[in-house]
């Protein structure tokens, strides 16, 4: 299982070698998926892949008259570098998991891309925080000290990971592909645009980027709203996972 | 005649299966009650504490100032009209006008001493739980 490939299709020309792909899949607080969502809008992005998401019957999604591909890539131009987006409309099944990593790391290995999987952590006191801390954790020591140059971000130390992020980390491993996770303290069950203005704030520090936030934070409302399907969808997914886990902190006797 | 023996695989499979259909058939029960009645059902949660019981439940864009949060027996009600209407998707005309939900609460839940607050679309509601302790002496 751990072995197997979603299938993609990738305009590999499209992409300038080493552009960040920043995942975004739907998970806890559909943090990840509101900064993609939010990022390829507000930058006109452009579709340029997609990947098919293992285990699921099929489905396309239908906006504005177009047939499009329920999990997108898509290609955002900064200032002075390309971002790679991926963005799903649709949750990905534990049991698919693994196959969307692993393609998402092929996709990484082929351009030569670090990726930046962003998402958030579970905070039952989420109610209580204005200013939600963002934690980071890379597999790569320079990129680890980039991210911790920002002064915005504190190191992710001890806990457990699962679903995508666990799997692509994993994955990233045996090919040598550079990951930075970036989690945020986040609502667990309801969308939480205020954890991803967070999370797209740090991007802006560690890629030298000027996204505003403050459009975003005006529209949290109607963003909560128009996420609803997605969150019942992203809820009942996570409930077969361990999600608690994260909660959890490692016996740590060990080393 | 012999007939083949399932295997423990087959059966966590079908159960599997089972459940898969089961969520979503739930949710596609829910989806069609929040058409039917033009209300959404917000998320929440419920946590229970040794002390109180914490009731929150996630709102964004409800009125705040025609929110009405009743009481009777151990059924909560919670009904709070939105601030504008939510179109459910391209081709359907009808929108949301309101939350409600009802939540059936443990029989220890004390409502003459409960607080509530409403931050960033959440409403959060904490009840104390009946006091039944009972201090045993010790000889």
């Amino acid at each position: 299982m751990s072995g197997a490939v979603a299938s993609y299709f990738f305009e590999k020309k499209k992409v300038e070698q080493g552009s960040p792909i920043v995942e975004g899949l739907p998970e806890v607080g559909l943090v990840g998926t509101i900064v993609t969502s939010y990022i390829a809008s507000t930058l006109k992005g452009e579709a340029v892949g997609h990947i098919e998401i293992p285990e699921l019957p099929p489905i396309v999604t239908v906006w504005e008259s177009r047939i499009m591909e329920p999990c997108r890539l898509y290609r955002v131009s900064l200032e002075a570098r390309q971002l790679l987006l991926l963005y799903s409309d649709v949750p990905v099944p534990p049991k698919g998991m693994w196959g969307m990593a692993n393609s998402i790391v092929e996709i990484a290995s082929m351009i030569k891309s670090p990726i930046i999987s962003v998402g958030g952590i579970p905070e039952p006191d989420r109610l209580d925080i204005e200013k939600p801390k963002v934690y980071v954790l890379s597999n790569d020591e320079e990129l680890m000290r980039m991210a911790m140059a920002t002064d915005y971000v504190q190191k992710f130390e001890n806990g457990y990971l699962t679903g995508v992020k666990a799997a692509i980390l994993k994955s990233a491993a045996k090919r040598d592909v550079k990951v930075l996770l970036a989690l945020v303290q986040s609502h667990m069950n309801y969308p939480d645009p205020g954890a991803a203005a967070e999370v797209i704030t740090f991007l802006n520090k560690l890629l030298g980027s000027k996204i505003p936030v403050d459009t975003l934070l005006e529209q949290a409302e109607q963003l909560k709203m128009q996420m609803r399907d997605l969150m019942r969808r992203t809820s009942a997914n996570l409930a077969r996972m361990p999600v608690g886990l994260q909660l959890e902190s490692p016996p740590g006797y060990i080393r | 005649m012999y007939r083949r023996r399932r295997s423990i695989f087959d059966i966590m499979r079908e159960m599997e299966e089972e459940f898969e259909e089961e969520i979503e058939s739930m949710l596609a029960r829910l989806k069609e009650l929040e058409l039917s009645s033009r209300c959404l059902e917000p998320f929440y949660e419920f946590l229970e504490g040794p002390e109180e019981y914490v009731l929150r439940v996630d709102m964004p864009g409800a009125d705040r100032g025609k929110m009405e949060i009743r009481a009777s027996g151990r059924l909560l009600r919670i009904y709070a009209p939105c601030n504008y209407a939510v179109p459910y998707r391209e081709g359907v005309r009808t929108c949301a006008t309101c939350y409600r939900l009802e939540v059936e609460l443990p029989g220890d839940a004390s409502w003459e001493d409960a607080r509530q607050r409403f931050r960033e679309g959440v409403l959060e509601l904490r009840i104390p739980r009946k006091v039944r302790e009972y201090r045993i002496k010790i000889e």
